[in-house]
This record gives structure tokens, C-alpha cells and sequence, in this order.
């Protein structure tokens, strides 16, 4: 049973002040800021209004998910009476004027916080808003660790991440959004969404740590590791990447992912898989690898295979249908907005006729709205994901990086950066 | 017609567990790794088979006796067990393999609230059965690569239940000798079950090795694992037992599935004891091969652990589940120990010179 607050009501204009308090009266119970609660409620009675015009009638189920760093704002439907069309942020609450892009609820909506995401699991849809909690500026960092004398590494507790957070917050450039706050990475700590380690040594004395946290089902992602005044691989960022991987060897995790790392990193415990930002992203299996089935489309079949051969990866390669023609008029993409790191990533929720036009019309809405890096994740373990492909090359879209069970089956992350294209 | 949700149905701690997946059969991971065969080095299986009476049980078994079900619990073979360990018929439960016993065990003493103790890097199937049962499953770090006896001690509550022992131990091969295990049966005092798992038993030949069966008259809170997938061959037959004091094992029998283990199994388990030149011959296999991979390892500067069992633990300078990937392609299967909470180790299976000599030109192409 849910411990957090929800609303079950229809989506009718009339009852719009109804969902609206309710938005604004969790938020100020849970504690959140004004700040936070009249972005939340904005965007709450934006996207209540789109839907009610869009999907009028349709029972939906609002969700208020307090967390000591952010407030998740939930909006579930039942698929079979929700209108998917209306998933895609360019779609206009006017289905006759597609180009009438003043009236698109989702990204008015959107606007308001900092992460945004939609999607479709069985028989639910679900639409869902965060707004992190205003922690204001980053203390100055006041903490030098002395030389450690027989350092180990122990699990952190919150007010040890809060040390290695300050302390790394000044030595770090390439730091995930979450580890520039350093009260907020206490906080998502608290609650369960990061996980950390301390180097130290029996007097306490804190030189470092690593960070992680889940990323979907089937991946976590490690931060670090991070220690203090060495900017060389050895023994202490080994220990710690070890640590971690003892510690989640018998978790539900089939790969880990580093994206952010200091010069510590043990190479030799991971691979490449690909570059994210210009910078080598490392992945390593938990397990043994007993072999899977992908589906390609054959533009990119000779490109992915060669991937596959060089990470030695066991697949069976299922070549799609060069040119597929889909019965479903409309195309239904899902998005992911992340304002913080200015990212857009999409998904394919259905494969239709309009497909191009369909991805088009959001990319010129991303530049629109200022989105520079804009990635989009094909499940190659999903057979009908394929046929997104030669859309995507039409729209400049190229293969980043191919994340091994990242989904259903291998996850093809297809990026097209319009920084990237300006620079060359 | 709508999905059936079952999400509602599931308890916590069964959402919460880690599904095993095992590993696809060897001809279908041939075919996805493009190799041409599959040398098995990854589950500690005996190179030379089962014994050869135990041989002629399988290539004679009446396909008749398939119709009729078998002995409900293992009546001869628990004969013959009593008689060559000097023991009652009774003290013994004959299972479908070690992982069918331990789940008898967990549920005959544990109940809501109740924990069992083990070491963290060890056989994953107690912990397994235990958190799956919705019981915890308390684990004590390994102390230089084995079990620590003062820090299992020192996790005894009032709620634990019983104590697992893997010795020696899988996957580290180290083993706690008579004096050690004796000092740590003084400490649990009689208080708590203590399972002694000896799948391993019959590789070892040290002296001050303890035996269980011998010990059990002394203890009676001590329970032995022993199994026929190991030295005796039968791994695809899925036959073990246990056996224990007649009060403690009076009580396992209640949660026992009888019919279990099937006819053949018993039958070739029946011929398969008694076969004491099969042990030597095993023995002598082992010794060679664990001799050339000291040698080998060594000039590969691979830090290694070799222990009294049939395996060796490898540190790789590189993950090991690429390094499983990479030999694999060279149609060479050993296991990754990161599921074990070893990562960059891996295991390998002791077994005849020709496995050993393809497993080290393997691993040397893949450094």
C-alpha cells in the first residue's frame, strides 16, 4: 500500500483548483519551500488543463511523493483509455494544427521543473515531474584530510558523504549533478537513491570515496573513485571500486556504468564501450555473459556487430526489414527532460507513418527550447524498435554508445548534438 | 483479455531477490561464442566421470524401472550409507542434490524473526534459501580467505537458528582444521545447529582435516553435507545427503519432499561409494593438475589461492566477466567470482592435464 498521498479524479477542467491544492498542500506539508511548491502546482494545473482538453474524461491518478531532496509529482493512466498522441511534446491540445506549438501542455509543464519524464509499463501510463529542493549555494569547502595512516574502506554514513561531497566539490570538474550539492547527495543517501563509501583511516580521517546509484533495472551507475591530492590510478581507487563491487556482486545488477570519474580510475576493472561527452565511459558485467538476441536494422548492422566482436559480446544478430512500413499512421515518442545537465533523451513508444516528422518537430523543439545534447535509446531487445533507424540518420542522429542490458535487451544510445555540430 | 497483475500476490522478500539465471546449455553458448567445443572448467565437475560400476547402473537401466516411482526415501542407499559410516539408517536424508538439503534444514528450525549465520564469500545457496524463505542471512567477512569462527560466534542472537560451515570452503578452498572446528563447536555450546558441508570432502587429504560423520557422535547439534555430484560424478544425477543426530534429523524428515531423488540416481549412487580406487584415481588427477597450475600461474605472475578442493581462485588483472567472455570465444568455460564477491577473480576446475594445459594458452592470449 501507498504511504504517500494520491488523488484519483477525472480529467475535467471543472476540478482543476481541486488538483492544484492538492499538489500545493503536500508540498508545503512535507516541507518544501514556496519556490518549490508554485513550480510544482504550476506545472500540475499546465498539465492537468492539457490533458483534461486532450484526454477529456479520462480517470486519472495524481501522486505527491515527498523525498527529503525532491518532490515527485505522479499522473497515471489507464493506456487503453488514455490518447498515447498526446505523450509526444509536440502534439497541440488542437489535433487539426499540429504547428500550433503555444498550446503544448508537456513542455509548458516541463518548464517548471528539473526532471521530466513519461512512460508506458503493461496497462499504465505514467507522466511524471521533479522538482528538487532548493538547497540555495554551496558552502565553501573548509575540510584538507591529513596523510592517512592504514586507510580502509567502510560504507559512508550521511554525514561522512557530506565531508567527501565538500571536499570533492572543489577538486573535481566532472561531477554528476547530484554530487556538486552536497547536502542533496546527503539527503538522496537518507533516503536510499545513493549509495557511498569512505576511505579512511582509524582515526576517521576522511581522503575520499565513491558514489552509486541505480540507473534503471538492470544497471547501476558508479561515481568516483574520488581521493584526495592523488590524481594517479593505485591502490586506494582500487580498494574502493572493489568495495563496491562486493558490495552489489549479489544485487540485481547485470552491469555497471561510470560516466564520472577522477584520474583514480582503475582501468583494468572495467571496459570502454564508448565516449559521452568526448570522455571514455567504462562499463563492467556483473555476470557472465550467456548470450542474447538483438534486433538491427541493417544500416547499422555492420557498425554494431563490430562493437559486439570487440567487447566480445555473445549475439545473435536479427536483421530487421530494411524499409518497414507501419500500419499505425502517428508515431508516439516518450521523453525524458533533464534540465540540470541540459539533456533530452527519448524513447519509442510507437512506430508510425510519421515517424520523421514526428522526430523532426521535436528536435526543432529542443533547440527552441535551448537542449544541446539530445540522445535517443533504442531497445535492441525489443523487436520493433528498429524501424526508428533511418529516421534518425535523416535527422543526424549516430550511435554513441551501446549499453549491454540496459534495457529489455541492449540499449543503442543514438545522439545527435547540435554543440557537437556548431563546433564542427 | 488484461495482464494478470501478481505484483500484490508477491511477498517482499521474494520482489526483492535476486533471480538466478543459469547458465544456457553448452551447445547453444558454442554457437553464440563461435567456438567449436566447450572444455568445462566452471563447475567443479570430475573430469574422469562417475566410477565404473556406477557407469554400468547408467548404460544398463531398465527403461521399465522409468514407470515406476522410486524409493521414497532412498531405502537401500541410506543402508548402505549407515553401514560404511557406522551409523543408523536413520541419521540420514538422501536430497536432490546439497541445495534441496539445505532448504529442508532452513525450514525444519527457522521460523518468522530467525537467522542463520554464514561467511559472505562462500556457497551463495544458504544465503539464498535463507532470504528467499524470509529468513536473514547473517554474513561474516572471510578472515585471510576463510572462515572466521570468532566472528560467526560473535553474530549468535537469541534468533539464529543455525550456523553454516562450508568446508572446505567453495570458493576460497580453505578449511578449517580439527582443532579450529572443535573450538568452535566448544563455543556454539550446543545451543544452535552447526551444518558442516563437506562436498569436497573426499579431495582432501590432509592429516588434521576434520571429519564430520566421525565428530557427529560427539556433537549432536552438528549436521554433514555430503554430495555425489563431486568426486563421485553424478552432478547431472542430482543426489546428496545428509546426516545428523536421530533427534536432529527425526526433525529435518518432517519438511522432507519425499520422492525426490529418482531411481537412477540412487542406484548409481549405490555402486558409486564403494569404488575407493575411483577417490585415488580422482586424487591423483587433481594433484597434477593443481601442481602444473602452481608452476604456470606463477610465471604468469597471477596471484592465486589453490586450496585443498578441486578448484583454484585466479586474480586477473582485468574484470572478470570480460575475462569469462574472452575465454569463452577460445571455448574455454570457468566462472567469474564477482557474484561471489571476488571481482577479477575467477574459479577453475582442477581436472586432466590436456583441460589444463588448453585453460593456461587460453589465459595467456588474454592478458
Amino acid at each position: 500500500m501507498s504511504k504517500h498521498p494520491v488523488l484519483t479524479l477525472t480529467a475535467d477542467h471543472s476540478l482543476l483548483p481541486v488538483a492544484a491544492s492538492f499538489v500545493e498542500s503536500t508540498c508545503k506539508s512535507s516541507g518544501f519551500g514556496q519556490k518549490e511548491t508554485m513550480a510544482l502546482m504550476f506545472a500540475a494545473e499546465e498539465i492537468f488543463t492539457y490533458l483534461s482538453q486532450f484526454n477529456k474524461g479520462v480517470v486519472m491518478i495524481l501522486s505527491c511523493q515527498p523525498k527529503a531532496y525532491q518532490m515527485e509529482l505522479t499522473l497515471k493512466f489507464d493506456a487503453q483509455t488514455f490518447n498515447l498522441r498526446a505523450f509526444n511534446l509536440t502534439s497541440s491540445v488542437d489535433v487539426t494544427d499540429e504547428s500550433s506549438l503555444d498550446v503544448m501542455g508537456l513542455i509548458i509543464a516541463s518548464k517548471m521543473v528539473d526532471r521530466f519524464f513519461m512512460e508506458q509499463s503493461g496497462s499504465n501510463i505514467q507522466i511524471t515531474f521533479i522538482k528538487y529542493r532548493d538547497y540555495g549555494k554551496t558552502a565553501q569547502c573548509t575540510y584538507t584530510p591529513d596523510q592517512l595512516t592504514q586507510p580502509v574502506v567502510t560504507r559512508a554514513d550521511t554525514m561522512e558523504t557530506l565531508v567527501i561531497t565538500q571536499m570533492i566539490h572543489e577538486s573535481e570538474s566532472d561531477l554528476p549533478f547530484e554530487l556538486t550539492l552536497p547536502p542533496m547527495a546527503s539527503d538522496m543517501q537518507a533516503e536510499g537513491d545513493l549509495n557511498a563509501l569512505a576511505l579512511k583511516d582509524k582515526q576517521g580521517t576522511i581522503a575520499g570515496g565513491l558514489f552509486w546509484k541505480r540507473l534503471s533495472q538492470n544497471t547501476v551507475e558508479i561515481m568516483g573513485p574520488f581521493v584526495y591530492g592523488q590524481d594517479q590510478p593505485g591502490p586506494l581507487g582500487e580498494a574502493l571500486v572493489e568495495k563496491c563491487l562486493e558490495t552489489i556482486g549479489k544485487e540485481r545488477v547485470t552491469g555497471v556504468l561510470c560516466r564520472h570519474y577522477g584520474t583514480m580510475i582503475p582501468e583494468h576493472c572495467f571496459e570502454v564501450i564508448g565516449h559521452f561527452a568526448g570522455q571514455k565511459v567504462y562499463f563492467r558485467q556483473m555476470q557472465e555473459d550467456t548470450g542474447a538476441a538483438v534486433w538491427l536494422h541493417p544500416s547499422l548492422e555492420k557498425e554494431i556487430k563490430q562493437q559486439y566482436e570487440s567487447l566480445f559480446l555473445p549475439r545473435n544478430i536479427i536483421a530487421i526489414a530494411q524499409d518497414q512500413h507501419p500500419s499505425n499512421p502517428y508515431s508516439v515518442i516518450s521523453t525524458e527532460l533533464n534540465r540540470s545537465i541540459n539533456r533530452v533523451v527519448m524513447h519509442p513508444l510507437v512506430m508510425g507513418q510519421d515517424a520523421l516528422k514526428n522526430l523532426e518537430s521535436h528536435l526543432k523543439l529542443f533547440q527552441s527550447e535551448g537542449y544541446t545534447d539530445m540522445d535517443f535509446e533504442l531497445d535492441l531487445g525489443q523487436s520493433d524498435q528498429g524501424g526508428w533507424v533511418p529516421a534518425l540518420i535523416k535527422t543526424g542522429f549516430a550511435p554513441e554508445l551501446l549499453l549491454p542490458y540496459g534495457g529489455k535487451g541492449d540499449l543503442l544510445i543514438m545522439t545527435c548534438s547540435i554543440r557537437n555540430k556548431a563546433d564542427n | 483479455m488484461t495482464d494478470f497483475c501478481v505484483d500484490h500476490l508477491i511477498p517482499d522478500h521474494i520482489a526483492a531477490f535476486e533471480l538466478y539465471i543459469p547458465s544456457k546449455p553448452d551447445s547453444e553458448l558454442e554457437k553464440l561464442y563461435q567456438c567449436d567445443r566447450i572444455l568445462r572448467l566452471n563447475n567443479n565437475e570430475n573430469p574422469l566421470g562417475p566410477p565404473p560400476e556406477a557407469r554400468k547402473i547408467l548404460e544398463q537401466f531398465p527403461p521399465a524401472k522409468a514407470a515406476v516411482y522410486p524409493s521414497g526415501d532412498a531405502w537401500y542407499l541410506r543402508q548402505k550409507l549407515a553401514q560404511k559410516h557406522d551409523k543408523d539408517p536413520d541419521q540420514f536424508i538422501v536430497g536432490n542434490g546439497a541445495n534441496e538439503l539445505i532448504s529442508f534444514v532452513i525450514q525444519a528450525f527457522c521460523q518468522k524473526g530467525d537467522n542463520i549465520i554464514t561467511a559472505d564469500k562462500t556457497f551463495a545457496v544458504y544465503e539464498w534459501v535463507a532470504k528467499f524463505s524470509g529468513f536473514e542471512a547473517r554474513l561474516i567477512p572471510l578472515k585471510d580467505f576463510g572462515f572466521d569462527p570468532e566472528g560467526m560466534i560473535g553474530a549468535i542472537d537469541r534468533r539464529t537458528k543455525i550456523l553454516f560451515v562450508c568446508n572446505p570452503n567453495n570458493p576460497t578452498g580453505t578449511y578449517w582444521n580439527e582443532t579450529i572446528f572443535r573450538a568452535f563447536m566448544s563455543a556454539v555450546n550446543g545451543e544452535k545447529i552447526v551444518v558442516l558441508d563437506e562436498a569436497y570432502f573426499e579431495f582432501v587429504e590432509k592429516e588434521d582435516f576434520p571429519d564430520g560423520m566421525r565428530l557427529m557422535a560427539e556433537y549432536p547439534n552438528l549436521v554433514v553435507f555430503r554430495t555425489f555430484s563431486k568426486m563421485y560424478g553424478l552432478a547431472g544425477l542430482r543426489i546428496g545427503y545428509l546426516a545428523g543426530s536421530l533427534r536432529v534429523v527425526d526433525v529435518i524428515r518432517r519438511t522432507c519432499v519425499v520422492y525426490s531423488v529418482n531411481t537412477i540416481a540412487q542406484d548409481a549412487a549405490l555402486k558409486a561409494i564403494d569404488d575407493e580406487n575411483h577417490i585415488l584415481r580422482t586424487r591423483r588427477c587433481m594433484a597434477l593438475a593443481r601442481t602444473y597450475l602452481k608452476t604456470e600461474l606463477t610465471r604468469l605472475r597471477l596471484p592465486h589461492i589453490i586450496g585443498e578442493a578441486s578448484y583454484v581462485m585466479i586474480k586477473l588483472p582485468m574484470s572478470d566477466s570480460l575475462a569469462y567472455r574472452k575465454l569463452m570465444a577460445k571455448g574455454i568455460m570457468i566462472r567469474s567470482m564477482t557474484g561471489f564477491r571476488f571481482p577479477n577473480y575467477i574459479r577453475v576446475s582442477l581436472s586432466t592435464m590436456e583441460m589444463m594445459e588448453a585453460f593456461i594458452k587460453a589465459v595467456s592470449e588474454i592478458l
